[in-house]
């Protein structure tokens, strides 16, 4: 047996295979939120108001709520829920959140089924427009690689664009371009005939369209990714509802950029091949969810000169869980 | 008359070799850093050998144990299942087809 497992800025996704031709998957939000009691009775009315919800108790009697949960507790006291990660890795100067992102990641891998049971989880490739010493992928693998051994896996890495190839370039004979537009980055490769030849990410997606957003109507990120994710909206068009008005407006600029650093990146580039035929490109990730994403993203990728013959744009069949799913085939493979 | 052209030929002279010099470096400065940036480095099934003249010495950052012991869970489990129909073994068998043809 094996397991996939993408690990997001805003999601944590594990695939793994069940019974014959069907996938189990198991998704939990990539989030917390601390609530630190002052006064013991304070303690048992908070522990009474989070019954039914997911949550743990800290050894200094705080409650760290988790996952959408989390979110939802700081929504309700117009604050802004805590990530685990941010932009694709986990920090080492973050020990709470280190901590907490071993949690979640244990108890959503669970128990392997054998010892040394195969895990591939995702990481994303070196950004292009952002030097930060605090973006250490080398160091974000380690720390996944070291609690899934612990809790008894066999775990490697695999990039987040390459795995997200393996899901859905079958048919086109794994050759073709993807791309993962996560909450912290946006994470793209290319590949020809199952070898990836070109992988970059770009650090400005989903987070930066709440945080921009924000900004602007003088909302809590939390609020304004709550009304995005809830909120009637098309990428682009004007909304009565000035958040999400400001949402749609963020989310054009978001793909204009992207896709000319897409541009840019391959113009001219040594190692892309001369492929013979127009190249399918695959969208997935909760950014690209929303309505109008797929269209005004083709649209862009055509006016900014993307460079390389292009046959479709289209969607991943199951955007929230194609990346897992790549994991889990690199898996079965490895 | 003479001095003004001599004066004219150095000053295109050193213009053009200048001009020459700055885009060559250019050229050369956006290639390092493209092809550093996002050139694949290998694939997950052939990861890209170190090259063996370099010697280096690995400064990754250590790896600190982390202890979750004093998180008490107290509320239900952690996420939402769902369950698809979806035979990935097939592909799975497709993609390993391709690797080893290779």
């Amino acid at each position: 047996m094996a397991k996939g497992l993408d690990v997001g800025t805003s999601f944590i996704v594990l695939a793994e295979e069940g019974s014959k031709g069907k996938v189990t998957y198991k998704d939990f939000r990539d989030a917390f939120y601390i609530i630190k009691p002052t006064t013991p009775i304070a303690t048992k009315m908070i522990e009474k108001g989070l019954a039914g919800k997911t949550f743990v108790k800290d050894d200094d009697g705080s409650f760290i709520i988790l996952g959408k949960d989390a979110i939802e507790k700081a929504v309700e006291r117009n604050d802004s829920a805590k990530r685990p990660m941010y932009k694709g890795v986990v920090s080492s100067k973050e020990k709470d959140a280190r901590r907490i992102l071993t949690y979640i990641l244990k108890e959503v891998s669970g128990a392997p089924s054998e010892p040394g049971e195969k895990i591939v989880f995702c990481v994303p490739a070196q950004p292009v427009d952002q030097e930060d010493e605090d973006f250490d992928v080398g160091y974000h693998e380690d720390v996944i690689v070291k609690l899934l051994t612990e809790v008894g896996y066999s775990a490697r890495a695999i990039n987040e664009a390459e795995a997200l190839c393996y899901s859905e370039l079958e048919k086109d004979d794994y050759t073709g371009i993807t791309l993962s537009w996560g909450a912290g980055m946006v994470n793209v490769c290319v590949m020809l005939n199952g070898e990836p030849v070109v992988t970059f990410s770009t650090t400005k997606s989903g987070d930066w369209v709440d945080r921009m957003a924000a900004v602007a109507t003088g909302e809590p990120d939390s609020i304004v990714q709550a009304e995005k994710e809830n909120g009637d909206f098309t990428v682009g068009q004007p909304n009565d509802n000035q958040v999400l008005s400001a949402v749609a407006s963020y989310y054009d600029r978001l793909i204009d950029y992207t896709t000319k650093q897409l541009a840019a990146a391959m113009e001219g580039h040594k190692s892309i091949p001369k492929f013979k035929d127009p190249l399918p490109v695959v969208v997935a990730g909760g950014t690209s969810k929303a309505k109008g994403f797929v269209d005004l993203f083709a649209k862009k990728l055509e006016d900014n000169g993307f460079p390389l013959p292009v046959k479709e744009v289209r969607h991943a069949t199951d955007p929230l869980h194609a990346v897992s799913r790549g994991c889990l085939i690199a898996a079965q493979v490895m | 008359m003479m001095e003004s052209i001599v004066i004219t030929t150095s000053i295109l002279l050193y213009g053009t070799a200048f001009i020459v010099g700055f885009i060559i470096g250019r050229m050369t400065v956006n290639s390092v850093i493209s092809e550093y940036t996002i050139d694949a480095k290998g694939s997950f099934f052939k990861p890209e050998a170190k090259k063996s003249k370099y010697v280096e010495i690995d400064e990754k950052k250590f790896v600190t144990s982390i202890s979750i012991d004093s998180l008490e869970k107290k509320g239900k489990d952690l996420g939402t299942q769902t369950i698809v129909e979806d035979d990935v073994g097939s592909s799975a068998s497709k993609l390993a087809m391709l690797k080893k043809n290779k």
